[in-house]
């Protein structure tokens, strides 16, 4: 890979880009630069964008307006330049030679990817056993199943050492171990100064990887930055948790009551009782919210009020208070 | 040498996929059929010739379809991986259409062969005309291929390019000369066969006279459907990327 420095690896400005002949704008005027060892991740509902921003960094789809950079080189003035410092993985059950082995195809695209002559071999073994694949090198790409698919999406990205990965929901339909030993992957390209462009629905594994995030929506970014900005940009504070007994389901519409029009209670199911959530509006203080609580909770059980946990809210829950019931 | 790692896996894929030696040897044997059935009913076509009709109608149909691998390419999701290498786009999708069209170079040995079975004894070529033969059929593959790259552009642009195929191969195959015998061809035709590239080999192959002229005009339109080609297939690349068609739909 090419040496580390600060200067963004991936610069996107104010990109648009549009549809058909009714002009469908799927994004519009984004900006983002990501730098070698950072994870940028994208979140947002279906159809927000996600993807079609992916396809214009990697030189598939064209944008309509605004400049994409990669190394400082231009995707739409210099493409193939471009091309040269990126990995693309797209995912699916597509885009391999069903009846060639992982180690074929993965040759075939070593050489397409122009990796020298003289080291595709060993670029091809070391990407194989990156992905914990060599054992299964010289079995046909048709017959792996789709966690081993999927490693070998990543194993190809990685053939031509580049310095920038575009990941498009890597680990979805994955089985949950499998998708773990994806993390770690990603996570380490990261470590190794690689900039990494994600896409990805399991919130998770957002908090994990993302250095960064842009929750897109419309096209547009509505938020940027850490699972806290997103939280105050969906003007939550704080998220309270309360089990109480399954004769109390009244506890929600009494919290309710309570908590003021800005808060969000909800209740669910949890091991026979009910699991009531509060998600606090900014504007709601500690000494607020724990009047709140009491005023609600102890004519029902003077215990619940004591026992309720609060705390800041997850990514999952500070996504879904901002984009509703929009995915 | 990396050019032919690239055109040698291709063929490696279609030659483990039956259906473009299914297509070379079924059209190839369906002609040698119609030409035996005429050679042994009226005796107006000379063995040579029908073999070598059979093994031309075969080249060009195979060559023809091989544009057409660039949707199957486009369905297995493998399309946005070779325009999105670093290597030239043009030069990726050439290596995979010319993988297929390779196999079209097959029909003239199977169309031998099955002239020969069907006949009941070996067919007899001249030693003389058998250097004029490899020579014609080197170039008619040529010719084949630049025509074939050109209606590739289609598929680049297009999933539905297979609807507009056949408006580009009846036309070029009337105007090749392939289905007149000796000196019956019309002088509108010959002078327009001359404007592709396959007409000159087909003249090579059946014995008609030729000369260094007609050589000369041949590179000439060869060297033009290939600038074509190129030129279509860039553009094409170019509005695919504009539509987002380069992926499946």
């Amino acid at each position: 890979m090419e040496s580390m420095n600060d200067a963004p690896v991936l610069e996107v400005s104010h990109v648009r880009r549009e549809f058909g002949r009714d002009r469908f704008v799927a994004v519009d005027d984004v900006s983002l630069a990501i730098r070698p060892g950072e994870v940028h991740a994208l979140l947002g509902p279906n159809g927000a964008g996600k993807t079609t921003l992916v396809k214009m960094c990697a030189t598939l789809l064209a944008p309509t307006a605004g400049s994409i950079r990669i190394c400082g080189e231009d995707v739409v003035a210099r493409p193939r330049a471009a091309r040269s410092k990126l990995g693309l993985v797209l995912g699916g059950d597509l885009g391999f030679y069903h009846r060639a082995t992982a180690r074929d195809n993965l040759l075939f695209f070593a050489d397409m990817q122009g990796v020298p002559t003289a080291s595709r071999r060993e670029a091809v073994e070391r990407a194989l056993t990156r992905v914990r694949l060599e054992d299964a090198a010289d079995r046909r790409a048709g017959t792996f199943s789709r966690g081993m698919y999927q490693r070998l999406h990543i194993a190809r990205a990685l053939l031509a050492d580049a310095p920038l990965m575009l990941l498009d929901e890597p680990t979805t339909g994955l089985d949950p171990d499998v998708a773990l030993q994806v993390r770690d992957i990603v996570h380490d390209l990261a470590a190794e100064g690689r900039a990494i462009l994600l896409t990805s629905h399991i919130m998770a594994e957002v908090e994990e990887l993302a250095s960064s995030i842009s929750v897109i929506i419309g096209g547009r970014v509505s938020v940027r930055g850490q699972a806290a900005d997103i939280a105050a940009s969906a003007g939550v504070s704080a998220v309270t948790t309360v089990l109480v007994d399954a004769r109390h389901g009244a506890a929600e519409e009494a919290l309710a009551a309570a908590v003021g029009e800005g808060s969000k209670v909800v209740r669910r199911a949890h091991a026979g009782r009910w699991l009531v959530t509060v998600f606090w509006d900014a504007a709601m203080g500690a000494a607020d919210r724990a009047q709140a609580l009491s005023s609600a909770l102890d004519p029902l059980d003077a215990s619940y009020a004591a026992a309720a946990q609060t705390r800041p809210a997850t990514l999952e829950e500070a996504y879904v208070a901002l984009v509703g019931g929009r995915s | 040498m990396r050019q032919l790692r690239i055109l040698a896996f291709h063929v490696r894929q279609f030659a483990a996929v039956p259906y473009f030696a299914q297509l070379m040897a079924f059209t190839t044997l369906a002609n040698v059929l119609v030409q035996l059935f005429a050679y042994q009913a009226w005796g107006s076509v000379d063995p040579v010739s029908g073999w070598l009709r059979a093994g031309i109608i075969g080249m060009w149909t195979t060559s023809t379809c091989s544009a057409g691998i660039i949707g199957f390419e486009r369905a297995k999701g493998t399309l946005a991986y070779l325009v999105t290498a670093p290597m030239d786009s043009a030069r990726a999708l050439f290596s995979v259409v010319a993988a297929a069209a390779s196999f079209g170079v097959l029909s003239f040995p199977v169309g031998w062969a099955a002239w020969s079975l069907l006949a009941g004894a070996p067919l007899a070529v001249g030693a003389s005309a058998v250097g004029a033969i490899a020579l014609g059929v080197a170039l008619l593959f040529l010719g084949s291929l630049a025509l074939s790259f050109t209606v590739a552009s289609l598929f680049v642009l297009t999933p539905n390019a297979i609807s507009y195929e056949g408006l580009l191969l009846v036309p070029i195959m009337l105007l090749s000369g392939v289905l007149f015998s000796g000196d019956s061809m019309p002088d509108a035709v010959r002078l327009a066969s001359r404007a592709i590239p396959i007409g000159f080999p087909v003249d090579l192959l059946y014995g008609r006279a030729v000369g260094w002229a007609d050589a000369a005009v041949w590179l000439v339109a060869l060297a033009a459907w290939t600038a074509l080609s190129l030129v279509l297939v860039r553009r094409a690349l170019y509005a695919a990327r504009v539509l987002a068609t380069l992926e499946v739909i």
